[in-house]
């Protein structure tokens, strides 16, 4: 709570650094705010895992920052400092953006604390509605209008359909706090029925996280918003919004699905997960634009981190854990550079060639992020992947054959971005301050850490 | 129903009644009569007034507005971007109001927590005003 109040706080600040004329650069003010925010995380209020209902919350008790959110708000944190960080000097240098992207976080933070389906129904919103602004922010550019508007339509159906399965949630089990949502997937599990109202909403409700998250069916949204979007917003909607959205998925799901149907819902969800992961994977062999490829990796990494939903929730919460650290920091690294090389307006892979000659050390980097995203050994992405596919493959086999399957594909297209850094000859050439080594630095030392020691890293949330 | 039966001294029998209940489709028969029974209405309302009443047709009566003043130009064009802007101001407003009034008839039981609330709303509200007002949202000829 008090992490998110000093980001709300900073997020008016930034905003009103705007009024003065000519605008003052307004990044360092944002970014010392988010490291004031992110350092009072384990300050903050103490509480018991979301499954465990020993712990009754009181019903004016909207959110409850437990050691989930706590984990994963403070990932959202460190990637929003990465991103604010990195791309300072990419887009416009309004104040209104930044203010934008703090208040979309605060949105974000919700979506991993909340305890009432109105808290996650406000997260969301509170996360969406800056997003279309800040996927148009190029204000002349014809394709961020074109992302802008389709984003905002698509998400306003989604939101639609989400709040749609609310009211029906609400409908049959009389309430929205997690309590009353608790008691009626027990009282459905003990007593071996359906009620046609509670499974609607259910469905409705999953559609909704599932557009948020880009899962199999509705993901057709991403390659076209992420293309078009200014890159700094892309990369906040890869990341931060990916991951809050996965973090709200898994405080949601095992609070309405009961024991009894969990096999049914498990099922369901696998299902999604194993296309998720061959869409994303098969649809990023053939891009020729690299935010395009980044999309549809994004999608196959949503497949990815589905799994974690399915299996146990504290087995779930570590590998989800482990694998949106690496997947924050390599997608950024990623990110980072492509916006660097491709400043001249080439958006393909040719935008990466010569780097290996020029920048040794960006190429380097480049490399230990795409090897962390295809999952080799020795990164977070493996520790990530490993830690998903050893617990999900007692239950559920195929799924784990099918995402080791996408993984193999994926190196298809990953080694491909590798192929053009290193290989061919060009004029990709990255010049970085001092704030980008020191940052670059960090998600490297991120990577390599979470990969070498993810045990000692899940020790720190035993905090 | 021997689900009732076996839950009838749990405490959460209301609860367990209405779930039950819920799950059976033949409880939402009389929403499906009642709207059969409105659609038909406006259907035979509708229906008869077309068939039986009188047609006489003029250039005048199937103009879209006939007011007696003649048509000027197209509805469809474009508005400039500040009467938008003042529109959202004016809704900003409109839902600030809104939340006084509940505040006001609860002003009493609400007590100090209400009013610290309240404040911190209108404050919030307020900082959103002194940005658009700063920002130039007021100046309507710039």
């Amino acid at each position: 709570m008090k992490s998110l109040l000093i980001i709300f706080i900073g997020a008016i600040v930034v905003l009103f650094t705007g009024i003065k004329k000519p605008e003052k650069k307004s990044i360092g003010l944002a970014i010392a705010f988010l490291v004031m925010a992110l350092a009072l995380i384990p300050f903050d209020m103490m509480g018991k895992l979301p499954w465990n209902f020993e712990i009754k919350y009181a019903p004016i008790n909207m959110v409850a920052f437990d050691i989930s959110a706590r984990a994963f708000s403070g990932v959202l944190i460190l990637g929003t400092i990465f991103i604010l960080g990195l791309f300072s000097g990419s887009d416009r240098k309004g104040s209104d953006l930044i203010g934008l992207v703090m208040f979309s976080l605060c949105g974000a933070i919700l979506m991993t604390s909340f305890t009432n389906l109105i808290m996650m129904f406000l997260g969301i919103e509170a996360l969406s509605i800056p997003l279309y602004v800040l996927a148009g922010s190029k204000k002349s550019d014809l394709r961020s209008n074109e992302a802008a508007i389709k984003y905002f339509l698509m998400g306003a159906f989604s939101t639609a359909i989400f709040l749609m399965g609310c009211a029906f949630l609400y409908g049959s089990s009389k309430g929205f706090d997690a309590f009353s949502l608790h008691d009626m997937s027990a009282f459905v599990g003990h007593n071996h029925m359906s009620p046609p109202l509670f499974t609607v909403g259910i469905s409705l409700v999953l559609i909704g996280l599932a557009f948020k998250v880009s899962a199999f069916p509705f993901h057709f949204w991403s390659p076209d918003v992420y293309e078009g979007s200014p890159n700094r917003t892309t990369v906040f909607m890869a990341v931060i919004v990916k991951i809050a959205a996965i973090a709200a998925f898994y405080r949601f799901f095992p609070l309405i699905i009961g024991e009894a149907q969990a096999v049914t819902w498990g099922t369901i969800l696998a299902c999604i997960s194993a296309c998720t992961i061959l869409v994303g994977n098969i649809g990023a062999l053939r891009q020729k634009s690299v935010k395009r490829l980044l999309a549809y990796s994004g999608i196959a990494q949503a497949g990815y981190l589905l799994m974690g939903i399915l299996i146990a929730p504290e087995k779930g919460f570590q590998a989800l854990w482990i694998y949106s650290l690496g997947y924050v920091s390599a997608n950024v690294i990623v990110f980072y550079l492509f916006n660097k090389v491709s400043a001249g307006g080439d958006e393909t892979f040719a935008a990466f060639r010569g780097l290996g000659r020029n920048n040794k050390g960006a190429a380097l980097v480049l490399c230990l992020s795409m090897l962390s995203l295809a999952g080799i050994p020795l990164t977070a992405g493996f520790a990530g992947k490993y830690l998903l596919f050893s617990s999900a493959f007692s239950d559920y086999i195929y799924l784990v054959i099918i995402a080791l399957i996408g993984s193999a594909i994926s190196i298809g297209y990953y080694f491909r971005i590798f192929k053009e850094a290193i290989l061919m000859d060009g004029e990709a050439r990255v010049q970085m301050r001092i704030v980008d080594i020191l940052l670059l630095g960090l998600a490297v030392t991120m990577i390599l850490g979470v990969g070498i020691l993810p045990g000692f890293v899940i020790q720190i949330l035993q905090f | 129903m021997d689900l009732l039966a076996a839950e009838s001294n749990n405490p959460n029998h209301e609860f367990i009644t209405f779930a039950i209940g819920m799950s059976s489709p033949v409880n939402y028969l009389p929403i499906v009569i009642q709207s059969a029974v409105a659609i038909g209405f406006v259907a035979l309302a509708l229906g008869a007034s077309h068939l039986l009443g009188p047609k006489r047709k003029t250039a005048q009566k199937e103009e879209s507005f006939e007011c007696g003043i003649e048509i000027q130009g197209n509805a469809r064009y474009p508005i400039s971007i500040k009467y938008f802007l003042t529109a959202i101001l004016f809704v900003l407003f409109d839902v600030e109001i809104i939340f006084f009034y509940p505040y006001a008839v609860n002003f009493k039981e609400m007590g100090i927590e209400g009013f610290i609330a309240v404040l911190a709303f209108v404050g919030i509200f307020m900082a959103g005003f002194i940005y658009v007002w700063k920002k130039g949202g007021l100046e309507w000829e710039k």
